[in-house]
């Protein structure tokens, strides 16, 4: 496991633990309480930023191989998204034990995307899908960045964005997006479009790998 | 393992690093590869490691075209700027090994002896020639058919060097594979390879073997005369005089008949080198 990833999401979920042991004992503050299994999500982050970023380089310098680089991130990949999901669903159930009533607002992504529509497998399914999504886009634009090719991958996904915000049209559209990729309904459409847009991504990734002069 | 390079050319910009190299780097045979700073030496390397891939021309090992891109599975490469993991070496060859099925761990504990090589200090607490030793150790022990080093004693003091080049023929011997060493380090070379090739301003400038350079290079020293008539027709590589006696280089074949006033002495591989690539060339 990354040790660095690591250390810095233990950093913050120790910060937010001591943040909710204080809001669960003062009573009717008017705020919220995140939850602690969300606050792991960061290390999927880190975890996408800092392979491509750092460990690339060091892994090659160990003998290892840019397919066997390749293979190594995707596995690593789908295991985080697996532990991810997992704790998530844990903590989320051990939180609403302890939250109970309470007065104060109790944040979770999976309240937020509804993703327990279809139950515990399907939370598991949705988180595990985006969460995938979300390393391989991080990855894709980590290990393109030394090209022209990454650059301009990166202006299009800023483009996107700061475009179809102000515009009604292209922010409908840009939302209808998110949600047919984050909390569809229909989990078998999110999952087939999540497939198909990681594997977009993957060949992507490796195509960077492939040109990527060391 | 055979590794062909066809038509090899690079740019960087405007500059032409290496332009339409065509060389073969026969399988169990250790290369030593020289030139001046700048004349392609770590590119051509990289290109043969798959580190380069936007390249022209061709590589192929064991007559399989390396894949654009692709990092050949055999081919192991100790760059001279290394970045390892900030963990102990132990760990570092932990993880080496399971990446390379054929690993040779009585030579890692050899190595690690030789080096003196204190293996539980990370990384960063390390030197940079104990750094490359790692490097060093990965790339002997893991296996592979072919290894290339990029200038791999820079770094290490006389000792060290010494212990390097005994290691590398120990392992050598223990699984004779393709060895491919560019160094600055002239003289020191000489006694491990078998092959020689300079490159120079991106071309071949030279590809003999140790045997073929000893027999055609050479000095001869005499009066300037009999000297002048000696060198007739034959490639010089340079010359000086001295009062009445001139000093001639000469990179060809050995004359029978060279009057007894001149004596004919061997040149050092570096001496070689200087007047091959040299400013001041006679040819």
């Amino acid at each position: 496991m990354a040790k660095t990833p690591l250390v810095l999401t233990l950093l913050f979920v120790g910060a937010n633990l001591i943040n909710q042991i204080i809001m669960l004992n003062i009573d009717g503050v008017d705020s919220g309480m995140v939850s602690t299994g969300n606050i792991f999500i960061l290390y999927a982050i880190l975890i996408a930023l800092f392979i491509p970023l750092s460990y690339f380089r060091r892994l090659i310098s160990l003998g290892i191989k840019k397919k066997i680089f390749f293979r190594g991130t995707t596995l690593t990949y789908i295991i985080t998204a697996v532990i991810l999901a997992i704790i998530n669903i844990i903590i989320y159930y051990i939180e609403t034990a302890i939250v109970g009533d309470r007065p104060f607002l109790y944040m979770n992504i999976l309240n937020v995307f509804n993703w327990f529509q279809h139950g515990v497998i399907g939370c598991f399914l949705y988180q595990f899908t985006f969460y995938i999504l979300l390393m391989n886009f991080i990855n894709l634009l980590a290990i393109s960045n030394d090209g022209l090719g990454g650059w301009i991958i990166s202006a299009v996904a800023v483009t996107i964005i700061s475009v179809s915000t102000p515009i009604k049209p292209l922010r409908n559209a840009f939302a209808a997006f998110l949600q047919a990729l984050l909390f569809n309904p229909n989990l078998f459409l999110q999952i087939l479009y999540t497939i198909i847009l990681t594997t977009i991504m993957a060949y992507a990734t490796r195509y960077f790998i492939r040109r990527k002069s060391l | 393992m055979t590794i062909e390079c066809k038509e090899i050319s690079k740019n960087y910009g405007n500059t032409k690093a290496l332009n339409k190299v065509s060389i073969t780097f026969e399988d169990r045979k250790i290369y030593g590869l020289l030139g001046r700073n700048g004349a392609g030496k770590t590119t051509l390397l990289k290109i043969i490691s798959g580190m380069i891939p936007q390249y022209k021309g061709k590589v192929v090992f064991n007559s399989l075209e390396l894949v654009r891109g692709a990092m050949p599975g055999d081919v192991f490469f100790v760059e001279d700027k290394i970045r390892h993991f900030n963990k102990p070496a132990s760990e570092l060859f932990e993880i080496a090994e399971r990446f390379y099925p054929e690993w040779d761990c009585e030579f890692t504990e050899t190595a690690i002896k030789a080096f003196d090589l204190d293996v539980t200090r990370p990384v960063r607490k390390l030197s940079l020639g104990m750094k490359t030793m790692i490097s060093t150790i990965i790339a002997l022990s893991c296996g592979s058919d072919a290894i290339i080093f990029d200038e791999p004693v820079l770094t290490y003091d006389p000792l060290v060097r010494e212990r390097f080049y005994e290691l590398l023929l120990y392992a050598y011997d223990k699984k004779p594979r393709t060895i491919i060493i560019s160094t600055h380090l002239v003289d020191e070379v000489s006694k491990l390879c078998e092959r020689i090739v300079i490159l120079e301003k991106g071309r071949i400038r030279m590809d003999l073997s140790l045997e073929e350079i000893n027999t055609k290079a050479y000095t001869m020293l005499g009066p300037a005369g009999d000297i002048e008539e000696a060198i007739t027709g034959l490639n010089v590589i340079n010359s000086e005089v001295h009062g009445n006696y001139k000093l001639a280089t000469i990179f060809d074949k050995k004359q029978k008949d060279i009057s007894p006033n001149i004596s004919v002495e061997q040149i050092s591989l570096q001496k070689l080198f200087i007047h091959l690539v040299g400013a001041d060339k006679h040819e």
